[in-house]
């Protein structure tokens, strides 16, 4: 087991690796922030100086090694808007990211997994069709439309709902349900089918010859089954879920993390840039791990290659 | 009365009839053999009897057991019934088995639910089960998954968990079919043994009537979900009197080492949907007849406990010429 979190966590930290040095070299080779930041009819002297005071006058890989040699010594670089410490200034959006993606990601889980496995116990009934035209539309929608028909309809025509600002709790929802919604379709989608193939084996049909109630048969022998495929799909939502708190951080000016990675691009804020986007990597390197982790759990199968692997 | 007797028993999926009418019974501790082609329908007779079919199939007729009626009987009715008085086994044992679930675990659920076994006891039993159908070191055993073992060692998992209920009835589908010879034929030995020592009656599906022939003491010929012929295996063998068996007589491998050339049956089994007026074995039938492509053939007696459902199929006392010119 462990050889085999080990390997994982070497192929984790070199993924990390490579996407924070991607991002780097494509930022430097787009643009340049002396001039977004300094305007462009800033005078040419004060452009420089800017420059060589944020090293930006050296090549691109001396720039790089500083960068990495930093980083190992916990320094991410200071904002160039304000000269804050990066960290600081991304750290304190990380509560209000938060406080969308962790209510969205138990919707998706919430919603998405048990509409899934009713669907998938009632195919073709009416409540399994309803279930599916919601799906596939929730993941036919790009999410940022779906926001816009939530502000039309709950803030525009009804005026129940905020639908910018971070005052109330109430300005929440809108984004929650975005997120929710979208995720939910997806993951309600992947747990139908799932649970239509483990029931379609004949280790079910064992298990009802063996006298189970078929409660008993769904909760003990399709459930952990079923749990396998779905856990993957969970892991990549993880992912989605980050992608999607920019778009919806955007559309409803929720200052979160998403968004200041946004405004941080448009402005070159090269060193705020950089540490979201560790952030992120990190994140989602973390979430396949805990997927890596309860796939070993529940799928015996891992845990033979596993003993292999080591032995 | 028959400890199971099925009567007029039909199975439609849809509106493709997919068995057409299926009278049978087992005796209590017989072991009847039930053979025919794939896709003749002798899984579903068995899966229907004990409403393990899926929602979307229409069942009809009459199953008793021990007189009482199964077919629309209420899962509370059934429930007990399944793995507690008839046990079924399956072909591909290492599918039927949960992947998930550690074997004794799988084993001891049948106890827990029919013999109320828990903890250190279920345990002490799983062990002599798994001893019983001679899985080696079993203790140890007992912990591992379906995956860690054989094609051999998974049906033998199948068949102690079935032991578990101590059943009346095992029903045997196809349970060698997809293991190599040498253990089919333990396979086989084990149930034989297994038999002797519990009394417990077999119903053996297999498309295959060598296998039946040792171990079964009637066999009964399925085709295209009918029972074509029902007799003791003896005289199966001796006086068989629908072509169809004489055709699966005919492809059935020579136990002795004389070699001879098979013949397979030509054609395939109809589709449910698109059953042929008359009787469904002329398309394939040297036999045949005007009449067979007219009249549906009702089984009817050629010997004192000898039935076979063609019309030109004629009392063992006459001997028919037909007959002499197929064997010659
Ligand atoms: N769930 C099902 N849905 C539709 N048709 C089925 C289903 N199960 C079995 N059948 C049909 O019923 C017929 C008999 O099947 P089966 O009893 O499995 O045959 P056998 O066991 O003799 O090989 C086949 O033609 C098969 O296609
Ligand atoms: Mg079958």
């Amino acid at each position: 087991m462990l050889h085999y979190f080990g390997s994982r966590l070497l192929r984790a930290i070199v993924s990390v690796v490579m996407v924070v040095t991607f991002v780097f070299i494509v930022l430097r080779l787009s643009g340049d922030p002396a001039i977004v930041i300094m305007g462009a009819d800033a005078p040419p002297e004060a452009v420089d100086a800017f420059r060589t005071s944020w090293g930006l006058d050296q090549p691109i890989w001396v720039q790089y090694l500083t960068f990495f040699k930093a980083i190992f010594s916990g320094d991410l670089g200071q904002s160039m808007r304000d000269g804050r410490d990066v960290v600081s200034v991304v750290l304190e959006r990380v509560p209000s990211t938060l406080a969308l993606t962790v209510p969205a990601f138990l919707l998706n889980v919430g919603i998405g997994i048990p509409a899934g496995v009713y669907a998938a116990l009632h195919r073709n009934s009416a409540i399994d069709r309803f279930v599916m035209v919601m799906a596939v539309t929730g993941f036919a929608m790009p999410s940022f439309i779906l926001a816009m028909l939530l502000v039309l309809v709950f803030s525009v025509s009804l005026g129940w709902l905020p639908s910018a600002g971070q005052d109330s709790w109430r300005h929440a929802i809108l984004p929650i349900a975005t997120m929710g919604f979208g995720g939910a379709a997806l993951l309600a989608r992947f747990t139908r089918s799932a649970m239509l193939e483990v029931l379609g084996q004949s280790y079910i049909r064992t298990a009802s010859a063996k006298g189970l109630s078929w409660s008993a048969v769904v909760w003990r022998h399709a459930l952990q089954n079923a749990a396998i495929p779905t856990v993957t799909i969970i892991g990549f939502m993880l992912g989605g879920l980050v992608a999607g708190a920019v778009v919806v951080e955007s559309v409803f000016s929720w200052p979160g993390v998403g968004r200041l990675l946004v405004v941080s691009v448009a402005n070159r804020d090269l060193a705020v840039v950089q540490a979201i986007v560790l952030m992120i990597a990190i994140t989602m390197v973390a979430a396949n791990l805990v997927v890596d982790v309860l796939y070993g759990l529940l799928d015996p199968k891992m845990q033979l290659q596993t003993r292999q692997a080591r032995g | 009365m028959a400890f199971v007797q099925i009567r007029d028993m039909t199975v439609a999926f849809g509106t493709a009839p997919a068995l057409r009418g299926i009278s049978l019974s087992v005796e209590r501790g017989e072991a009847l053999g039930l053979v025919g082609e794939s896709g003749c329908g002798k899984s579903i007779t068995w899966l229907a009897a004990l409403g393990l079919l899926p929602k979307s199939a229409k069942v009809g007729g009459s199953v008793r057991l021990d007189g009482a009626e199964l077919i629309g009987a209420t899962p509370a009715v059934l429930e007990p019934l399944r793995g507690g008085r008839i046990a079924m086994i399956f072909q591909d044992p290492a599918s039927s088995l949960n992947p998930v679930h550690r074997i004794g675990r799988q084993i001891a659920e049948a106890l827990a639910l029919h013999r109320g076994m828990k903890g250190a006891r279920a345990r002490a039993e799983v062990i002599r089960l798994l001893d019983q159908v001679g899985i080696p070191d079993a203790r140890n055993r007992l912990n591992a998954y379906p995956h860690e073992l054989s094609g051999g060692q998974n049906q033998r998992v199948m068949i102690a968990m079935a032991l578990a209920g101590e059943p009346e009835l095992l029903v045997a589908d196809e349970p060698t079919t997809a293991l190599d010879v040498t253990i089919q034929a333990q396979i086989l030995d084990l149930l034989g043994t297994i038999r002797r020592d519990t009394g417990m009656g077999l119903v053996l599906i297999s498309h295959d009537l060598g296998v039946v022939s040792e171990t079964c003491s009637r066999i009964a010929v399925m085709y295209a979900g009918r029972i074509v012929e029902e007799a003791p295996s003896d005289r199966i063998f001796a006086y068989p009197s629908h072509p169809y068996t004489r055709g699966l007589i005919g492809a059935m491998p020579p136990i002795s080492g004389l070699r001879r050339k098979l013949v397979s049956i030509p054609g395939s089994v109809p589709e449910a949907s698109r059953m042929p007026l008359g009787c469904a074995f002329a398309p394939r039938c040297s036999l045949v007849i005007p009449d067979c492509t007219r009249i549906d053939p009702a089984a009817g007696a050629v010997e004192p406990g000898h039935v076979a459902a063609c019309i030109r199929a004629t009392p063992a006392a006459v001997r028919a010429p037909i007959m002499e010119s197929v064997m010659a």
